[in-house]
């Protein structure tokens, strides 16, 4: 050790016990989040095998074999997107981004370093959520994108521009929830899952206004609201069931044409705005309980 | 708001569920250095953490500065901690690290990364700045821990175990340092379980035991203040065959031993026994030439104070 080089006493100024200013502090947080979020191994292989399940699904879509792709592949891929990708694969990208951004610091105990700084805890909080949506939107961005790009069919640019905001909408909305709950469990990711496989799953499968309290509802709202005209034009069942010729009701198609008839129905979901904003209100409110209990809460941070 | 670095808690109890980790614990702490001190599960690690602002006190109040620490981030401007445990980031360069948690302080990059290789030269990692603390040796990791403690200059300054793992020679290059840091007038605060770390850098002690404080003060006024405790004593004298008799029923007398320079006996009231032998050799019983307590170290007094 070498005493010589001692830092050279402050200045006054800054020797001062004022709380700092909100959120101060919050640019070298989300930076530093960013750098560990952006870390290349790890997030070229999560990339890689987001890209790769994208491209499953999206084959899955246009085998020939499929009973489903033989009849309207366009339907088929609208629903592979709407059903599994938003509600299960779309969801894994905020899981893995955004839900360990705090909770990976208390787990690590890295968090001792950030609670004896000058910054708050809130704004440490809101800073690492903040640095985990952005490589979430990335990564669900070209999770989206695989599978439209392996479906095979000639994806119209709207349904090409319309997945960033439908993967931002979902980090946003569901990452934020994540986070939530990762402050108040202490296996936050498990907590995460069980609520994207049983509660969610639960929710769609009910009826009425029960499957609004699902979040991934108000993403795919979204995604409806931004591509289904697209999908309609070019579905075959979709022109069957508004065909005044009576073909919605030909044998061995009723319910793929009833799916039909539900998609054009976009009363049964949100609008674009009000899946937007639901979900900015939801996230809001999640974050903030979040920030409520970040302050309260003691952090013993033991081996 | 306190300009002099200080530490105060009054009445501070802090339980986890039926565990009690500070009981009524009442101890200020002002410029200089001061050694916090007793066994794993004494409550040493709480109550650094209650001063730190990480756990909030059950009752009672902690004040570093004049201010709560708790959820309290201006004090923390005032304030270095290093911690027990080893955290660092396992994918970053140390001086990255340590220039980061530097800008937390609110100073531009620049400045930070200035301090941060700064004192990571102060504690002999210059030559490693650029590699991460995930291959580092315990002592190595010490080291880091205390550099990233000091870039902001802070004037209290909480050292939690913090000479685990070193080597000898880094054992005493840290312990001068730490001395240094007391001189220089900031208020630092040093745990430890093991005396004679703490011995070597503190001379005022605060004895935990239970998540009370046992004693405080030097080593010397704790151990006057245990009278009723038993001490060793060496009665240097001729005559030891002729004086054993003597003293064996005095009350408080536990076991006496014969050394080739005179009697070691063990008394719960040494004063009494000073006393006695004072007179047997005033009335020319016996032939005493010194009467020394052997046991006044650190290790005897905590050992007296924790059992």
């Amino acid at each position: 050790m070498n005493p010589e080089l001692a830092t050279p006493a402050d200045d006054p100024k800054r020797l001062s016990v004022k709380n700092p200013p909100p959120l101060k502090g919050f640019a070298p947080v989300f930076t530093w989040g960013s750098r560990l979020a952006f870390r290349p191994r790890r997030f070229l292989l999560i990339a890689a095998v987001a890209v790769g399940l994208g491209a499953l699904v999206g084959i899955s879509g246009v085998d020939e074999r499929s009973p489903f792709a033989q009849k309207d592949k366009w339907f088929y891929l609208w629903e592979l997107l709407d059903k599994q990708t938003l509600q299960y694969l779309l969801p894994l990208c905020a899981l893995l981004f955004v839900t360990p951004g705090f909770s990976n610091e208390v787990s690590q105990r890295t968090l001792v370093y950030h609670l004896v700084r000058p910054v708050s805890r809130s704004t440490v909080f809101l800073a690492r959520f903040a640095s985990g949506v952005l490589p979430a939107v990335l990564v669900g961005t070209l999770l989206l994108w695989s599978v439209l790009w392996t479906s095979g069919l000639s994806v119209p640019t709207t349904v090409w521009m319309a997945v960033p905001a439908v993967a931002a909408l979902s980090a946003l909305l569901l990452g934020s929830l994540y986070y939530m709950l990762a402050s108040i469990f202490r296996k936050g990711m498990i907590a995460a899952l069980v609520y994207t496989f049983v509660i969610e799953t639960m929710f769609i499968a009910a009826r009425g206004s029960v499957q609004t309290l699902s979040m991934s509802y108000h993403v795919r709202s979204l995604y409806r609201a931004l591509v289904n005209d697209e999908f309609a034009e070019r579905s075959r069942y979709v022109a069957d069931a508004i065909d005044p010729d009576g073909l919605l009701f030909r044998p061995g198609v009723e319910n793929l044409a009833e799916a039909a008839v539900t998609m054009l129905q976009k009363p049964t979901y949100s609008s674009g705005p009000t899946a937007v904003i639901t979900a900015i209100v939801l996230s809001a409110a999640f974050l903030a309980y979040g920030v409520w209990r970040t302050k309260r809460r003691d952090f013993p941070l033991k081996d | 708001m306190s300009e002099t670095p200080s530490i105060a808690l009054t009445n501070v109890s802090k339980w986890y569920g039926e565990v009690m980790g500070l009981n009524d614990v009442s101890v200020e702490f002002g410029p200089g250095v001061s050694g916090l001190l007793g066994p794993n599960g004494a409550g040493k690690s709480t109550m650094l953490k209650v001063i730190t602002g990480m756990l909030r006190p059950n009752l009672g109040t902690a004040l570093v500065c004049g201010r709560k620490p708790f959820d309290n981030p201006g004090v923390m401007r005032r304030v270095g901690l290093v911690p027990e445990q080893d955290a660092f980031y396992p994918h970053a360069a140390i001086l990255d690290v340590i220039t980061y948690l530097t800008r937390l302080q609110g100073y531009d990059k620049a400045e930070s990364r200035r301090r941060a290789m700064n004192n990571l030269e102060r504690v002999g990692l210059g030559h490693v700045m650029d590699r991460s603390a995930a291959g580092f040796s315990k002592g190595m990791r010490q080291r880091a821990k205390l550099a990233q403690a000091l870039a902001h200059d802070p004037d209290v300054l909480v050292l939690d175990e913090p000479l685990n793992g070193l080597d000898p020679t880094g054992r005493r290059e840290y312990a001068a340092l730490i001395r240094a840091l007391g001189d220089e007038g900031k208020c630092v605060l040093v745990s430890s379980h093991i005396l004679h770390e703490v011995a070597l850098v503190a001379r005022r002690l605060v004895v935990l035991h239970n998540g009370r404080v046992l004693a405080e003060g030097t080593a010397r006024e704790i151990r006057e203040d245990l009278s009723e405790y038993p001490l060793t004593v060496h009665v240097q004298t001729q005559d030891g065959e002729a004086l054993a008799p003597l003293i064996v029923s005095l009350e408080g007398v536990g076991r006496i031993e014969h050394a080739p320079t005179g009697l070691i006996v063990r008394t719960t009231q040494p004063n009494r026994l000073f006393d006695e032998i004072g007179a047997m050799a005033a009335e020319g019983k016996v032939t005493v030439e010194a009467l020394d307590p052997v046991d006044e170290d650190l290790e005897a007094v905590f050992r007296y104070l924790t059992q």
